[in-house]
């Protein structure tokens, strides 16, 4: 049986602050429940401490979400905290609460345990709009609102539908929404408000109904005079409520929440929403027909109750919250960023994405060059951020910068290296002074001149390239596809995979250290290099460290290759085929490091049955937000800019990896440091974009049809 | 769901001790208990530091503790110190570590089937309450709190009263204004009366030179409830021998203040006295409104306005339950340790 523990944030008091644990359908679930007293601070507070502990937040009590005339009106600080960023689902259950109280009404008001022709009074028709809007079609000039009374102060009870209520109504949301809720309560109480309420008790006096949920019920205090003798309506369980609200002597209560979801003694529409999404996997807040699959009312029932649930459109209210908020980010909000990294336009195309030189769509091509180099003359820009990278292992969380240089990869191959250094020392003293403490350099500013030798000297700040986790990035890629290949066997004995591995290019600093991680997985491992001296060298020292696997050398490839099942090149031989792809085994893994490519679109055409992967991207832990395309699909990121983050994750500002080499205690190492923090593998890259599973398996599909042939051929 | 009492059970140590679970025991108060706890218990301390018996952070879910294994160990007594105290903290960080924390220490507490509960409160929870002799079981919601710090520690206070259900005996204690120790008053920093000093020395000159008795805020035979932490320390640790002696049940709260108290007229005359300045007497403030008294003594001799804000409003505090379990002479009046008090002040004062 597997427990999950939700947290229920209460925006209301903390008096009822409890803890219990229940059962549904085979799980555990562990409830504690946090009461904030109005603070939207303490909210996000508890989210950021318990993010990483608990499987979901259930936020009840929220400032509602209303739906008003088919539009949704949505408090400012609603909109703040669901706007949290959070790895676990954050449920308010509205959506539930509409479809379920309606649902939960009709069948009552059917069995004639309720009968609205005596009066309902909504103390707040604002946090159950559905119901009161549903009972004052139904009932005309039996409903009585109180809103007037809690949320401004006046002691009016105005019976609906009166002309002008929705104009008023709309009114009140949109100056609530200026508000904070604290002061929209009557937990604001001034003299007037004191005797207001007295007022109240004698005008509700011929109602027979008070519908209204406990926690706004108890915000009254003592001073709950409209609810003797009266039926009270509400839609949640909580026992220490319950006990509080017998004090206030109602003739009876009748509870709208459903009774078979009833679990425990306390028991709220958010909790069941988190509980329901956390049953049946759903992390996104779900839709109001999903809702109705779960709760599933009858068909008539759920045609009368959608048009008081289902809103078309988005209030001006909402969107001014919008706006209010996003201004509020960007002045209060903007975070000090723990590291920088720096991208460049990655072709001329990037370049006409700016703003306003879009028009240049149609420049004649010959004018794309000298366009490209006059736009890198411009400084560089700051083209986004990432943000609320959170560690799995302790939860710490860091974010970065995206500095983008406008020069495209031919600008910065052609210009002199020192200007390029110039730009990216800029960027690093900018980065400093913004409070960054390591910069990371991604594509081809790491490759430029001494690949960020000079630039880290000149550095305020370390800088790394992050080549280390590239080189473990594209390896754990290899890794990946040959085990979805699965066209070689493990050993049990050993573990080892029962192939043949092959580095070409072994001596050199990539080669070397694929080799010896190749050496740690595969059963039997190929070094093929120009020189056999150094690989003699290389190969005693990897038999010390994998002592387990039986390490051969050559000094040409193309003999030994047919046996590969994994290839890895890691060379630097220009316009020269260090080995012919039609020597490659059926379903063997190609692993090309070396740049430029070993193997070209040619060559991938040529072989449909050998998969040539590049490299491997990676995504950040917690729930990362990336606010710039970096040209990778959905959340992944380039492994390099993974590095910089972990190296802020983990606090080790150092120029980390520098210059051509890397080196394998430095790989290896951020390699767990990787897995520590939660870094995954995203997307392999391949010469055609990104690999995707399909391809994978038709890859292995063409392959095994060919071995086939082949035996069947001998 | 009938609330189940965990039974009441003397697990006790083959040593023959009661076994206590502490939180807070790093800070003034807990540095005192936990000498004085050990000489009849044995006692674990929750704690984020890596040398605690028990590694715990009380803002993380179930305190971050394995909560299976130390059921294991029967705990007796859980004592739940640790607290934010701070006048001026923020709503945020007050509720944080004061009510949210005491819901997690709760809920431990709960799971691990520990029979009985102590907290360690103030008398800032009961700042609302409208009597002149404010009783142990008083809270008032019905008017605003004057800061966070007191409302946290209501809130809190009414959480345990809320689940006290779950536990054989609960026991909060409101802890009066804490000064240093009777012995050599160490403290570690300036607070609550030891403002008054501070403020003086500001305005030394002034006081020598002013004309005629020198006005002071305040009423002139208010009390404040000074207790010295070594004294409530060891009502601590009386009370958790209590807890296991007495036949009282469900939920006890008790004032941890002296039966009279320091009147404010004589700390003035004392701290005069003490700092060797010469006056014409003192006369008292007490008619002008309360926030122009503490706006006045902010902007002239920066006295922190919260601090004098209950200096000024002191009620009394029933303290005869207090005394019927610890005795009538348990916590000493200033007089008798004032050498002390002015030795750890101006301690502090001379390393700062």
């Amino acid at each position: 049986m597997s427990t999950f523990r939700i947290a229920e944030i209460s925006f209301g008091r903390s008096h009822w602050d409890d803890s219990f644990s229940y059962e549904y359908v085979g799980h555990r679930f562990e409830v504690q429940r946090f009461g904030v007293n109005f603070s939207v601070d303490l909210v996000k507070k508890l989210i950021q401490n318990l993010r990483m502990d608990v499987d979901a937040f259930a936020l009840s009590s929220l400032p509602p979400v209303i739906k008003l005339d088919e539009k949704t009106y949505v408090h400012r600080q609603y909109l703040e905290i669901m706007g949290m960023p959070c790895s676990v689902p954050l449920c308010d259950g509205t959506g539930l609460r509409e479809i379920s109280n309606l649902n939960s009404m009709i069948k009552l008001i059917e069995s004639g345990k309720v009968s609205p022709e005596a009066g309902v009074f909504f103390p707040a028709a604002m946090l159950s709009a559905e119901l009161e809007e549903f009972l004052r079609r139904s009932y005309p000039g039996k409903v009585f609102i109180g809103d007037a009374y809690s949320m401004l102060g006046l002691p009016l009870m105005i019976q609906a539908p009166v002309p002008g209520l929705m104009a008023f109504s709309k009114l009140a949301l949109n100056v609530a929404n200026l508000k904070d809720m604290r002061n929209n309560t009557p937990l604001a109480e001034t003299q007037i408000q004191k005797m207001g309420r007295s007022v109240l008790a004698s005008q509700v006096e011929r109602v027979q109904y008070v519908a209204s949920d406990y926690p706004f019920l108890l915000l009254f205090d003592s001073a709950v005079e409209f609810v003797r003798g009266k039926d009270l309506i509400v839609w949640s369980h909580h026992p220490a409520a319950e006990k509080e609200a017998q004090k206030y002597a109602p003739r009876s209560v009748v509870n709208l929440f459903p009774e078979e979801y009833k679990m425990s003694p306390y028991m709220n529409y958010s909790i069941l929403d988190a509980t329901l999404r956390l049953v049946h996997g759903k992390t996104a807040p779900l839709s109001v027909s999903e809702w109705e699959e779960l709760i599933n009312p009858r068909p008539e029932v759920r045609q009368m109750t959608r048009q008081y649930t289902v809103s078309h459109r988005t209030s001006t209210q909402a969107k001014i919250s919008h706006g209010i908020n996003r201004v509020k980010n960007i002045l209060l909000r903007e975070k000090e960023p723990d590291f920088a990294f720096v991208v460049h336009a990655l072709s001329h195309r990037d370049l006409l994405r700016i703003p306003g030189l879009g028009l240049l769509r149609k420049m004649p091509q010959k004018f794309n060059d000298p366009f490209d180099r006059l736009v890198s003359k411009t400084p560089a820009i700051i083209y986004g951020s990432v943000q609320h990278v959170i560690s799995k292992e302790s939860g710490r969380e860091v974010n970065g910068l995206i500095y983008g240089l406008l020069s495209t990869p031919k600008v910065l191959k052609e210009e002199d290296p020192e200007v390029t250094y110039a730009k990216i020392e800029k960027i690093c003293y900018d980065a400093a002074n913004r409070g960054a403490k390591i910069v990371g350099l991604g594509a081809y500013t790491k490759v430029v001149g001494d690949a960020g030798v000079t630039i880290n000297r000149n550095s305020p700040i370390p800088v790394t390239t992050g080549n280390s986790l590239s080189a473990s990035a594209t390896l754990w890629a290899l890794a990946e596809v040959v085990k979805k290949m699965n066209l070689v066997k493990n050993d049990p004995n050993t573990g080892l995979v029962d192939g043949m591995a092959m580095v070409i290019g072994a001596t050199g600093s990539i080669g070397k250290v694929s080799a010896k991680l190749l050496a740690l997985t595969f059963k039997k491992v190929c070094l093929v290099a120009p020189r056999q001296n150094r690989l003699d060298e290389l190969a005693a020292e990897i038999r010390q460290l994998a002592p387990r696997s039986e390490i051969l050398t050559a000094t040409d490839a193309n003999e030994i290759a047919g046996q590969a099942d994994a290839l890895v090149t890691a060379t630097s031989a220009f316009d020269q085929k260090i080995i012919d792809v039609m020597r490659l085994k059926p379903g063997c893994v190609v692993c090309d490091c070396s740049r430029p490519l070993d193997f070209d679109k040619e060559d991938a055409k040529k072989r449909p049955d050998v998969l040539i992967i590049e490299s491997g991207e990676v995504l950040l832990p917690g729930p990362a937000q990336i606010t710039c395309d970096l040209g990778l699909p959905g959340k992944a990121v380039y492994a390099c800019l993974a590095e910089t983050a972990l190296l802020a994750l983990e606090g080790q500002f150092e120029s980390f990896t520098m210059g051509r080499d890397i080196e394998w205690n430095k790989v290896k190492g951020i390699y767990k440091m990787a897995r520590k923090h939660g870094v995954e593998l995203a997307a392999i890259q391949g010469h055609m974009g990104i690999v995707s599973d399909k391809e994978i398996e038709l890859t292995r599909s063409l392959a095994l049809s060919r071995l086939r042939a082949k035996s069947g051929s001998r | 769901m009938p609330a189940q009492r965990p039974s009441c059970r003397r697990g006790l140590s083959p040593m023959g001790k009661i076994k206590i679970l502490l939180t807070g025991g790093t800070g003034f108060l807990g540095k005192q208990v936990l000498p004085m706890l050990r000489e009849f218990a044995d006692v674990e301390v929750i704690s984020r530091s890596e040398t605690a018996e028990v590694r715990g952070d009380l803002t993380r879910w179930n305190a971050g503790l394995n909560l299976e294994a130390l059921k294991k160990k029967k705990y007796d007594v859980f004592i739940h110190l640790a607290g934010l105290y701070d006048l001026a903290a923020s709503h945020r960080d007050a509720f944080q570590q004061n009510v949210i924390a005491t819901g997690t220490a709760l809920k431990i507490a709960r799971e691990l089937q520990i029979p009985v509960f102590m907290n360690a409160s103030s008398v800032a929870a009961a700042v609302n309450s409208p009597l002149k002799m404010v009783r142990p079981f008083d809270l008032n919601f019905s008017r605003p709190f004057p800061d966070p710090y007191s409302e946290s520690k209501a809130l809190a206070e009414q959480m345990i009263v809320n689940q006290s259900m779950h536990f054989k005996l609960c026991i909060n204690m409101r802890l009066g204004v804490l000064v240093g120790d009777t012995v050599n008053g160490k403290i570690e920093r300036i607070d609550g009366p030891y403002h008054a000093p501070q403020a003086f020395e500001r305005i030394r000159k002034f006081i020598e030179s002013f004309p005629s008795s020198f006005p002071l805020p305040g009423k002139k035979m208010n009390r404040l409830p000074l207790v010295p932490v070594d004294k409530a320390a060891e009502a601590v640790a009386g009370f958790a021998k209590w807890s296991q002696a007495t036949e009282a049940t469900g939920y006890q709260s008790f004032h941890i203040t002296p039966k009279e108290g320091l009147i404010t007229r004589d700390l003035y005359l004392k701290t005069l006295k003490q700092l060797f300045i010469p006056h014409r007497g003192i006369t008292f403030v007490s008619r002008a409104p309360k926030t122009l008294l503490t706006k006045v003594s902010k902007w002239t001799v920066k006295f922190p306005e919260e601090q004098l804000n209950y200096l000024l409003m002191f009620p009394k505090y029933d303290s005869v339950s207090t005394c019927d379990i610890l005795g009538e002479g348990w916590c000493p009046e200033f007089d008798s340790y004032e050498k002390s008090f002015w030795r750890g002040y101006n301690e502090y004062i001379s390393n700062r």
